[in-house]
């Protein structure tokens, strides 16, 4: 940390983090569209709940609809293009990335197109005839559906991911080039701000209280659990310290950016925070498959929002909590409409996604701490400084697109009514994208968790700390504070 | 108390059973005084910040639709 460093700007197109807001701001340009009373982006496709498979796919702006499953070839050329682009500027071997994200693209649209399915997808709405709630696609009404929502196909393309990954390896060795789960959640989540923005300028003192009191939340993240679970490994684990702490950060923070940051704070050796991240990506994983589900049992006990920004809190790596934060969303939504209460989409996810940036913008901050602290008394090193820089060089970047769309879209949309229904025409272009996004990076979430790392030789001590942590507090002080600060904000009402 | 017997004789049970060749490298050393007041520090700023943003948050940032 106190080398004499200069800031690397080759960084700015060498980086996943970077490519993400690059990716991210040209999708959002082309979205604006419908300012100039265009559509650029239009042709990209959403999946629609069939029972007709013809009827799976349509384009986003029906001015596209002639194209049909046309828009399928079109967004994957269009996304090949972008993607490959970044790949080749960050030097990963170009024609491999292609080849993997050509499966990966199709895989996931297959699987999406299923997920998509009546039986699945199809949410039980109330029937003033039939006096029941019941299934519906169109006005055909189903004996029953699993009432997933389209969201559902999150948890199919996480399934299929982890099966090729355990099971076909040789397969899925072929696609690692490609399985790039941290890039695609960071794109997604520069292309969210969009949709958070023209929400908030719908309900902007709601958005404030979500935003602010997401940031609160934090608190518990490198205040509580980072000190619990330094002690308990350092105490009752007898682990020394360039251990103790990247775990501390991978298990308390943010899983994987966390632990490298603080491994590099406190001078780890370079093993011990890749080591550590193996673990974190299976747990977060493992976290994935539960606490959505636990989520929606406790719902209504529990209000949405609590459980938006529990996902935030608990689940380690940006995409497995903003992957838990969607599901969280798409299956209580779901769950109400069943009990008769429309709820606006996209707010608990809101949460679980704020609450998760805030927690990442402060990787930087905290590194630095540690780094202080760690040279002037852990470590004792007189005369050796800590530059404030490392705070930039640790900083998430592509949380700064986030915030471009985000307040760009807010200002927009808040400026007249006019405005904002230009503002919603532009989310309506970019968001398929966005949920693309969140379909990717659930499949290669799968893709690269190897739950093989359990029988790693060595690794017993770290696993049983991350066990003893995870499930013997870091989820019930999660799941109380996010009750603290969201217990009393209701998920707003869907209009119409 | 029990609390620490229980988690000590759980922890020896258990890591004595699994391989710990991680710990290769640094030597141990148990938890200096300075990292006990890191943890203590810490977990006292986390109550006092606490209380202050339930208390901005329930006052300037109320639930309006």
């Amino acid at each position: 940390m106190s080398q004499q460093q200069k800031i690397d700007w080759t960084a700015m197109w060498k980086k996943e983090d970077w490519w993400a807001l690059w990716i991210g701001l040209l999708i959002f340009f082309l979205g604006l569209g419908p300012f100039a009373n265009i559509s650029l982006i239009g042709w990209n496709w959403h999946g629609n709940v069939w029972l007709d498979i013809s009827k799976a796919v349509s384009p986003n702006n029906k001015a596209y609809e002639w194209l049909g499953w046309g828009s399928v070839i079109l967004q994957y050329i269009f996304l090949l293009v972008l993607l490959c682009i970044g790949a080749y500027a960050m030097k990963y071997n170009v024609k491999k990335f292609a080849a993997g994200f050509t499966v990966i693209y199709f895989l996931t649209l297959i699987v999406w197109i299923i997920g998509c399915w009546g039986y699945s997808a199809a949410v039980p709405t109330w029937d003033p005839n039939l006096k029941k709630a019941v299934p519906k696609v169109g006005k055909e009404i189903l004996p029953f559906s699993l009432g997933l929502t389209p969201e559902g196909g999150f948890i199919y393309l996480l399934i299929v991911g982890l099966i090729i990954r355990n099971f076909f390896r040789g397969f899925a060795e072929k696609l690692l080039d490609a399985a790039r789960p941290e890039w695609y959640i960071k794109t997604a989540i520069v292309l969210l701000g969009t949709t958070i923005g023209v929400k908030a300028a719908g309900a902007l003192g709601y958005a404030m209280t979500v935003l602010f009191r997401g940031l609160c939340a934090i608190v518990e993240a490198y205040l509580i659990y980072w000190p619990l679970v330094y002690f308990i490994s350092r105490k009752y684990f007898k682990m020394t310290k360039e251990w103790a702490a990247p775990l501390a950060s991978g298990i308390a923070v943010c899983g994987v950016s966390a632990a490298i940051a603080t491994g590099a704070a406190v001078k780890s050796r370079p093993f011990i925070p890749i080591t550590l991240s193996s673990i974190i990506v299976v747990f977060a994983v493992v976290e994935l498959l539960i606490l959505p589900w636990l989520s929606v049992a406790l719902y209504p006990t529990f209000s949405g929002m609590v459980m938006g920004a529990w996902m935030g809190l608990a689940v380690k790596t940006d995409g497995a909590a903003a992957a838990s934060g969607a599901l969280v969303d798409a299956l209580i939504v779901a769950k109400a409409a069943g009990m008769g209460l429309k709820l606006d989409k996209g707010w608990m996810l809101t949460a679980a996604v704020t609450t998760k940036i805030f927690i990442d913008i402060f990787i930087g901050v905290w590194a630095f701490v540690l780094a202080v602290i760690w040279v002037t008394w852990i470590e004792r090193k007189p005369g050796e400084k800590v530059r404030k820089l490392e705070i930039w060089f640790r900083f998430p970047k592509f949380i700064i697109g986030y915030f471009i769309t985000f307040l760009v879209m807010l200002a927009i949309a808040a400026s007249s009514p006019a405005m904002a229904k230009l503002s919603s025409a532009a989310m309506g272009e970019i968001d398929p994208l966005r949920v693309f996004f969140f379909a990717l990076t659930f499949l290669s979430i799968g893709l690269v968790t190897d739950f093989r790392v359990f029988k790693k030789e060595g690794l017993g001590k770290v696993i049983l700390v991350y066990l003893i942590c995870l499930f013997g507090f870091i989820l019930w002080i999660g799941l109380f504070i996010s009750w603290i600060f969201f217990h009393n904000v209701p998920v707003p009402l869907a209009k119409g | 108390m029990f609390w620490n017997l229980f988690l000590g004789f759980l922890i020896s049970k258990l890591v004595n059973a699994t391989e710990v060749k991680a710990e290769e490298g640094e030597a141990y050393h148990p938890l200096l005084p300075v990292e006990k007041k890191l943890v203590a520090y810490s977990l006292i700023l986390a109550v006092i910040l606490l209380v202050i943003l339930i208390y901005v948050s329930y006052t300037y940032f109320g639930v309006a639709h």
